[in-house]
């Protein structure tokens, strides 16, 4: 479904993607991993069109179509979710109200009529339980004032009602205490379809104890480095980066 | 400017529908301001002596006077001899005696702005009173308001039916002499609407005013009259809209609160007046004096306002807390695009003990607008353990407009407690790119961002007006980002 | 109304002809900008809460005196300035590397180039006075990368009545490092009247650390101006302690000119009896990522008058700034007055801006809890009231002042009996 071409980058003049290969099917979920600077917070703003990013080179294919010439919102409409690293506060727009408008264009889309209002909010509310928020949650303008976990579970239960064909999830995982991984991880499972896949871009091997991935990429210096199954996570796990003979250079993550 | 500033910029793109004009046969003074104009407009309303002396004396004080600069606008000088002070569809006799009587052209105009005069059409739980250039031309429900011992009607009505109401209460909250647009509305008022409240009456039904300007080159200088008697109620509306022109029109408005002992007045604006064009032709002034007195104890005045029309604006609805235990309110939401420029704000003045002031103001600024808040909450000696909270914030869309908050605070109380807090933003990148990557388009998601940022002061307008406020400020909006 | 320049004061000034040519002209022509001008009234928008206190300027006369010298921090260079003018040779036998000292007097007309553009800025009726009329003036220098580590301490004196016109130019070059502290002794006699001006130009990454200490008094008035130009990544930080007189008023102007500056405004003002001080700043944002914070507290006593008036402007290009303003006033009496005027000016989008101004008295829950652990009433009040100003003198980077400005205040907030 998604196939992604010797992809090259770049942020504010810095090539940080340097002809990047992935392809990705239905029903499979993979996880990218990367010391930090390698360009996986780069990959997932790309797919969703993050206009901060440029892209100079390579090509997106999303179902046959050219994601790169898709709107933002065209590329969400089609099936595509960005969890994202560090949501963004919106006070005074509530979780309901954004959600429902959300949901609304998607349905529109896909030339289906507008969400019954009494649906909506049995899911909403089914939803925000899933993720062990309270109910009041939905009330409460998107993200205003949430804790850095509650934001993530947040963004979990947006994509819980979006139902996307690909979900990315840019370190979802990063800063969160077990109980809330173990939230997220339950989210993305329950999301986990033949008819849907899931790519996780993280830093720390414990997710993927939770969510067990088909395939696991090495992300360095702009490019995948190595491909495997899930023993890959493990093996870097034990011999950490240095055995692919790279460094974690923290600094120029962008 | 990025990327989705510039659709959003792309979506916004409107006409003022209120812009059109009525073809009318109008009787309209010529352009002039002298005395022997005053006598003419006094005599066509038939005003009894007195009121005609009010006037001219008026008249004197203005003439002292210098236009005020101290604003933060700017607009050529205004020439008083350009403008015509009366103009009034023509009709047979002193006036329409009932709806048949008036001319279904001006039925059909207020019918095209929504406001159906006919029985059968009319807005549910609101009397309106329909204010046409410098007549007023009907109200309606006056009966159920007259069984609940309520007054509403035309001012020009009043001065004729309760002169003792009239003498007693114009001028008594705002002076002839307290500024220069407030001295040329009181000798060349033409007409607005009078409200008398008695006591322990909650009036049935939600009051309102519909102003239109339609005649060119003509002022409108209403003047508004609201007495709310001992444990009293009352919500007050008006609305605003005039057809576009090439040239600016003035429009000087007087409205005056007085409110007893715990009597409550609520006054509510719905400003849509015409804005001008994109490039800053034409347009009204708005150049409006709006004073609540809260006499009585525990009394109330609360000033909602919904401001996205007019060239320029300047107004400051204010409250003099006199009362002890008396609370004065305002809600504001003011909107330019465009050419538009807005200085507006309050006053809230404390001078009884234990008075309670809250001003929640929001000032948005979109194309190469202007627009200002300009406060002042002045805390007398006498107003022990008085307190004011303000909160003034800015919301910024695009890189060519500009927002400013000149809030002064005067405290001469050690006991009263004033907060103010101020804060300005813009609508960021990264709100619309998280929008936009759930599927809302940059449109959506600005218009959203701007309901949630002016829902503290919708939820306080009648419900039926908060959905037209949103509505309103959508229209606005159009064509204001990038 | 009265024109500037009808002013006895001004017609009888005479022009130091020892000045360089350069100054001459640009006196002349703020004594030619004194004629547009009149004496402030109610009116005026920038004196509507002080002017009733500027007294009657027609009576003001000339003044010229000698000097006397107090001493208050140790390891510290001072340099005294009064009506008669710069002493020169006490300027020379200062030696420290990278610190040039010189009078007006001293200059060569290419020298004075800076002085003359920067008089651009100027502004408001007492500025245009002291240009008009200062007799010399102090240049101070600080060389490329030069760190000077000892305090500049510019004493101002003014033994009678009359006015002076204290005139201050100081200039950091690159990367280099500073500490100024202004010190003002006027004799607390009607008529007494000190009009003083001091410009910095802070150059690229420099820092300028600024003190002032306003004298307290009840007959003297005194106006001051600071106005800092800052260039890319420079730094000014400035505290100031602002104690009442018949009036009182500093009006400090920051201009944010070129990228990635910083500046941190911090006053105390504590007024008594029938003192007053008003205090107008201004932080202008000019050019894009610049910072500036600025916290003032006020407090104001029996029939003393506070007048804050503080404002950011945020110019066109000015994105990405971020700018803080918070103005806290105590009110310790009926008869005290405090009016503040907190002014956000915005051109720019990409900015975020806040300020808060609060006017209140002690919070009862705070005196409560005090008084809950054995203190009396007056105690709690007498400690909260003085903790509110002095955690902005904690910040005071020169310990031995900080110290001295703590142990006045703590003298003047002591509760009567």
């Amino acid at each position: 479904m998604l196939d992604i071409k010797d992809l090259q980058a770049s942020v504010e003049e810095k090539q940080i993607l340097k002809g990047l290969n992935l392809e990705v099917k239905l029903g499979e979920v993979h996880a990218i991993m990367g010391p930090n600077g390698s360009g996986k917070s780069t990959l997932s703003q790309v797919l969703a069109g993050n206009q901060a990013y440029e892209v100079n080179g390579g090509t997106v294919t999303f179902n046959g179509q050219d994601l790169l010439d898709m709107s933002i919102e065209d590329r969400a409409r089609e099936g595509v979710f960005l969890a994202f690293q560090y949501p963004v506060e919106i006070p005074g727009v509530s979780n309901l109200q954004f959600l429902r408008t959300a949901i609304n264009n998607i349905r529109q889309h896909r030339g289906e009529g507008e969400i019954n209002a009494a649906e909506f909010m049995k899911q909403a509310k089914a939803k925000i339980q899933q993720v062990n928020l309270d109910p009041s949650f939905l009330k409460r303008g998107v993200n205003e004032g949430f804790s850095g976990g509650e934001k993530k579970r947040n963004e979990i239960m947006q994509m819980l009602m979006l139902e996307p064909s690909l979900a990315i999830l840019d370190e979802t995982d990063s800063g969160l205490d077990i109980d809330a991984l173990r939230v997220v991880a339950d989210g993305v499972n329950a999301l986990r379809s033949p008819d849907r896949a899931v790519v996780m871009v993280t830093h720390y091997q414990r997710l993927l104890d939770y969510i067990v991935p088909d395939y696991v990429h090495v992300l360095a210096g702009g490019k995948i480095i190595k491909s495997g199954g899930k023993e890959l996570a493990l093996e870097l796990e034990e011999k950490g980066y240095g055995w692919l003979g790279l460094e974690d250079n923290a600094e120029s993550e962008a | 400017m990025s990327e989705s500033d510039k659709e959003v910029k792309e979506l916004i793109k409107r006409e003022y529908e209120h812009g059109f004009v009525t073809e009318i046969e109008s009787e309209t003074f010529e352009p002039g301001l002298n005395e022997d104009v005053i006598r003419r407009l006094s005599a066509k309303k038939n005003e009894p002596e007195w009121m005609l002396e009010w006037r001219l004396q008026a008249y004197k004080v203005w003439q002292e006077m210098e236009d005020p600069e101290w604003a933060h606008v700017n607009f050529p000088k205004i020439d008083y001899n350009d403008i015509a002070y009366y103009s009034a569809p023509k009709s047979k006799d002193d006036g329409p005696k009932s709806l048949d009587e008036v001319d279904p052209e001006l039925l059909k105009t207020y019918e095209k702005l929504g406001i159906p005069l006919h029985e059968r059409a009319r807005l549910a739980g609101v009397a309106v009173d329909a204010v046409f250039d410098s007549v007023s031309v009907t109200t309606t429900f006056k009966d159920k308001l007259t069984e609940a011992g309520v007054i509403f009607c035309p001012i020009s009505e009043a001065v004729h039916k309760h002169p003792e109401l009239i003498k007693k209460y114009l001028g008594s909250v705002v002076p002839q002499k307290d500024n220069y647009y407030a001295a040329l509305n009181s000798a060349v008022f033409s007409d607005g609407s009078f409200v008398y409240i008695p006591k322990g009456v909650r009036c049935p039904l939600e009051l309102s005013t519909y102003f239109r300007i339609n005649e060119a080159k003509t002022g409108q200088f209403e003047r508004t009259l609201i007495i709310a008697e001992e444990r009293s109620h009352v919500s007050y509306l008006e609305g605003c809209t005039a057809p576009m022109r090439d040239e600016n029109q003035l429009h000087a408005a007087v409205v005056e609160l007085v409110a007893m002992d715990d009597a409550e007045i609520k006054y509510s604006t719905v400003q849509n007046w015409y804005p001008g064009d994109e490039e800053g032709r034409g347009g009204i002034y708005n150049f409006v004096t709006k004073r609540g007195a809260c006499i009585g104890k525990n009394s109330k005045i609360s000033w909602t306002q919904v401001e996205t029309g007019s060239a320029i604006t300047w107004k400051y609805p204010s409250c003099v807390l006199r009362g002890e235990g008396s609370v004065g309110e305002f809600y504001s939401v003011a909107l330019t695009n465009n050419a538009q420029q807005a200085d507006t704000g309050t006053k809230m003045i404390h001078i009884g003990k234990n008075t309670k002031s809250t001003i929640i103001s929001k000032g948005i600024s979109a194309g190469k607008s202007d627009s200002s808040y300009r406060g002042l909450v002045k805390i007398a000696p006498t107003a022990e353990s008085s307190r004011n909270y303000t909160q003034c914030d800015s919301l910024l869309i695009g890189d060519k407009c500009g927002a400013h908050t000149f809030p002064y605070i005067e405290n001469k109380n050690k006991s009263a407690i004033v907060e103010h807090e101020a804060t300005t933003s813009k609508v960021s990148d990264d709100q619309l790119f998280l929008c936009q990557q759930r599927g809302i388009d940059a449109e959506q998601a600005v218009s959203m961002i701007v309901n949630g940022f002016c829902k503290e002061v919708f939820k306080e307008l009648p419900m039926e007006f908060a959905v037209e406020a949103t509505k309103l400020l959508e229209v606005s909006l159009e064509g204001s980002v990038g | 109304m009265t024109q500037l320049s009808s002013l006895a004061v001004v017609e009888a000034h005479q022009l130091n002809s020892a000045l360089p040519s350069q100054i001459q002209t640009l006196q002349k022509n703020a004594q030619e900008k004194l004629s547009t001008l009149v004496v402030p009234t109610r009116k005026t928008e920038h004196w509507k809460y002080s002017a009733k206190r500027l007294g009657d300027l027609s009576l003001l006369s000339n003044n010229s005196e000698t000097v006397s010298t107090t001493a208050f921090v140790e390891n510290a260079i001072y340099i005294d300035i009064s009506a008669a003018g710069i002493d020169a040779a006490a300027l020379s036998e200062i030696e420290e590397s990278g610190l040039t000292l010189q009078a007006f007097t001293q200059l060569s007309d290419e020298d004075c180039s800076a002085i003359i553009e920067l008089a651009e800025y100027e502004r408001g009726e007492l500025e245009q006075i002291n240009t008009a009329l200062f007799n010399d003036g102090l240049v101070i220098r600080i060389a490329k990368n030069a760190v000077i580590e000892c305090p500049i301490i510019l004493n101002f004196v003014q033994d009678e009545a009359g006015l002076t016109t204290p005139r201050v130019y100081i200039e950091l070059e690159q990367s280099a490092q500073a500490t100024v502290i202004e010190n003002y002794a006027i004799a607390d006699v009607d008529g007494a009247f000190c009009s003083s001006q001091t410009t910095a130009l802070i150059g690229d990454n420099a820092k300028l650390t600024y003190l002032r200490q306003n004298p307290l008094g009840s007959a003297f008035r005194i106006g001051g101006t600071t106005r800092a130009i800052l260039k890319r990544d420079a730094n000014f930080e400035s505290h100031i302690l602002c104690l009442g007189s018949a009036m009182a008023r500093h009006d400090l102007h920051v201009l944010m000119t070129e990228k990635g500056s910083h500046c941190e405004l911090n006053g105390v003002v504590v007024t008594k009896e029938k003192q007053h001080y008003d205090n107008h700043t201004e932080i202008e944002h000019i050019a894009s990522n610049c910072t500036s914070e600025e916290n003032y507290r006020c407090i104001a006593d029996d029939n003393s008058h506070i007048v804050f008036n503080g404002r950011i402007y945020i110019h066109k290009d000015a994105q990405k700034t971020l700018g803080e303003m918070n103005n806290r006033n105590l009110l310790l009496s009926n008869s005290a007055e405090i009016d503040t005027k907190p002014e956000l000016e915005i051109y720019a989008d990409d900015v975020k801006c806040a300020h808060g101004a609060t006017i209140g008295q002690l919070d009862e829950k705070e005196v409560y809890y005090l008084k809950t652990r054995g203190l009396s009433d007056e105690q709690a009040r007498q400690m909260l009231t003085l903790g509110f100003v002095l955690e902005l003198v904690r910040a005071v980077p020169i310990a031995s002042l900080a110290e001295q400005w703590e142990q006045t205040l703590s003298e003047l907030l002591s509760f009567k009996d």
